[in-house]
């Protein structure tokens, strides 16, 4: 558990050494005038250097405190099959297109996390999946269309 | 006055009046949705308003909030499902009510005592706007580091039960914003030669992230079945109810609209108060969290109250008090809108049209949600497996529509990931939404402060006004937790 709080504050220390690191390149570009370089170079540095003093105190301070207690926590494999399948979505969208990547992705989910029986399952996201489509052509918003070229 | 009843009188044309309803209509039929809170709600149908003009857009934006916290009240109530965290207070005693057997009083009184802080939080922004946008002319770039620097820490202090967790999201919120091309200097930072990081990471998808995906992955984690329905029966208050309830509400009002122009003073702050301060003035304080009316006419009135009072700050000086105010920013700077003390002004016709239109959707909220409520709880009933998926479509969708961008995409459900595990260790998400928005200001301000020369500060009082009350914010949050943690162990 007091591990939680040493994961959280190198994330933090790595976000801050990013920023630090940055700074210090944009501090040498040549294309912007010194002036100008300072200002956006100083200012990233101060927050990344903020950051560092910052996370130190909270790794001194809560560094011993129990975290969450995420070895107990239930369902964690749920959210994470369901960032999955997201993600999968996310990535998948541009090649599957919208209609056969939302169709997936809505049966996977209640397949897995409902009780329902895989012929409603299919039904029911067949029918989202082209409802949405509809209304979602009727916004004028241009999805990417991939294997199925409608709507 | 003149001005304000032109306002009403615009937001009362047909085509405003259509938006006003279908953004209350839309805000509670997502605010009930359990577990969909008003800023998840506000973040999901914010992409698509983006195709109205631009005060049809504040106007459908601001009856989505209302309604969404309306929304939110209902499943409180009825299922003890909070769909946000002012909620949670009216959970407390209008489940109890529900239990009793009379939810139709408890969401009766939910919805008047709303509409009447609603009104009079309407009516205030129209006599305090103007004048503090008049103050506001006279702000310069200290000034406005000064107000930033106090948002930021009140922020910081007053969204979590640690001062120095709020700032370290912070400052992650002012970090991430820096990523991309920099328009002042047109220098890139933190994009590593990334084309995508170029571009920056665009405020909706952040949030539809952090608030709408990461919401939707906790319903999946805890996998929770369908929720009981609850039988309404009458709406009607009894007198000995109605009076309580109404006093209550007003006394939440006088307390929580002052607060509410604050910087950091969120709708759960207040309502919180409220509810704390009903408690300690009751004569049987044993009642509360048992089914008082008082219980649940507080925090309506307080959220509301607060809600109305937080766009105060944002029309007037272009500071977003919350993650929903910050959203009806960036909808605000689509239009090229600037929020501040020249919207009075410049867009004089559009803002008075949008503060009439505040009026009108509580009027509107009033009609549509009482003779619905029957709905609603059905609505609230749909099982987590089928709503679950249906939402994060929708939020991957609204995150795509703003640029038509893939990256978004990712970026959205990256942030959710984030924003789940960050909500569960306990580590609170307004301050980076906040940051996210105020972050350019501070730096415009500060880079105009090191022109002209930091000396400008020691001749500004203005800014070490602001200063004086980043200062009082962190006192009052270390009061505000150690009052909270109290009640908690008495409660306990």
């Amino acid at each position: 558990m007091v591990r939680q709080r040493l994961v959280e504050s190198a994330l933090l220390i790595a976000l801050s050494v990013a920023a630090l690191i940055d700074s210090l390149r944009v501090f040498g570009l040549k294309s912007a005038t010194q002036t100008q370089a300072a200002h956006v170079a100083g200012y990233e540095m101060l927050l990344g250097g903020l950051l560092v003093c910052l996370t130190i105190i909270y790794l001194l301070r809560d560094g011993r405190v129990p975290g969450h207690d995420w070895a107990n926590e239930k369902g964690l494999a749920r959210a994470f099959v369901a960032f999955g399948i997201l993600l999968a979505y996310a990535l998948t969208l541009p090649f599957l297109g919208y209609m056969l990547g939302t169709a997936l992705v809505l049966i996977a989910l209640l397949r897995i996390f409902s009780s329902y029986r895989l012929v409603p399952i299919v039904a029911l996201s067949s029918l989202g999946c082209v409802g949405s489509a509809w209304l979602w052509a009727e916004l004028v918003i241009a999805l990417p269309k991939g294997f199925i070229p409608w709507p | 006055m003149d001005l304000f009843l032109w306002g009403i009188s615009n937001a009362l044309t047909p085509e405003n009046l259509l938006y006003a309803f279908l953004g209350c209509l839309l805000g509670t039929l997502v605010g009930v949705l359990p577990g969909l809170g008003t800023v998840s709600t506000v973040a999901i149908l914010f992409p698509f308003t983006t195709y109205l003009p631009p005060t049809g857009m504040i106007i459908t934006m601001a009856a989505i909030y209302y309604g969404a916290m309306y929304g939110g009240s209902t499943t409180a109530i009825l299922v003890n499902v909070p769909g946000e965290v002012p909620s949670v207070v009216t959970a407390l005693d209008g489940y109890q009510m529900t239990k009793k057997g009379r939810p139709g009083p408890a969401l009766a009184m939910a919805a008047i005592v709303s509409f009447l802080a609603g009104i009079i939080g309407a009516t205030l922004i129209a006599f305090l706007g103007p004048s503090i946008a008049r103050f506001a002319l006279s702000f310069g770039p200290a000034e406005y580091l000064g107000l930033g620097l106090f948002s930021l820490t009140a922020i910081a202090g007053l969204s979590g039960r640690s001062m120095l967790r709020g700032a370290i999201v912070a400052l992650v919120g002012m970090i991430l914003v820096l990523v991309g091309y920099d328009l002042g200097s047109n220098l890139d930072r933190l994009s590593f030669g990334n084309v995508n990081l170029l571009m920056g990471f665009e405020i909706v998808p952040v949030m539809i992230g952090i608030f709408g995906v990461s919401e939707m992955l906790r319903l999946f984690q805890e996998g929770s079945d369908k929720l009981a329905g609850a039988k309404i029966g009458s709406l009607m208050p009894n007198r000995q109810e109605l009076r309580d309830g109404l006093a209550a509400g007003a006394r939440a009002t006088a307390i929580s609209f002052p607060l509410g122009l604050l910087p950091g003073m969120l709708p759960s702050v207040t309502s919180f108060l409220s509810y704390s301060f009903e408690r300690q003035r009751s004569k049987d304080p044993d009642k509360f969290g048992k089914g008082a009316i008082e219980g649940v006419a507080a925090p309506e009135a307080a959220n509301n109250a607060a809600a109305m009072a937080n766009l105060v700050p944002l029309l007037a000086l272009g500071v977003p008090t919350g993650p929903s105010m910050a959203l009806v920013l960036a909808a605000l700077t689509i239009y090229g809108l600037i929020p501040g003390p020249l919207l009075f002004t410049q867009h004089a016709d559009f803002t008075w049209t949008v503060i009439g239109s505040f009026f009108v959707a509580n009027v509107i909220l009033l009609l549509l949600n009482l003779p619905l409520v029957g709905l609603w709880a059905r609505i609230a009933a749909i099982p987590m497996p089928i709503l679950a998926p249906a939402v994060l479509v929708i939020c991957l969708v609204g995150s795509f529509s703003i640029r038509s961008s893939m990256f978004d995409v990712t970026v959205t459900v990256v942030f959710g990931l984030l924003g789940w595990a960050a909500s569960k260790a306990g580590w609170p998400l307004a301050p980076m939404v906040l940051a996210y928005v105020l972050g350019p200001m501070v730096e415009r301000s500060l880079r105009q402060v090191a022109q002209i020369g930091p000396s400008l500060l020691l001749e500004r009082p203005i800014f070490w006004f602001f200063i004086f009350l980043a200062m009082a914010a962190v006192y009052f949050s270390r009061q505000l937790w150690v009052e909270k943690k109290m009640e908690a162990t008495e409660r306990a």
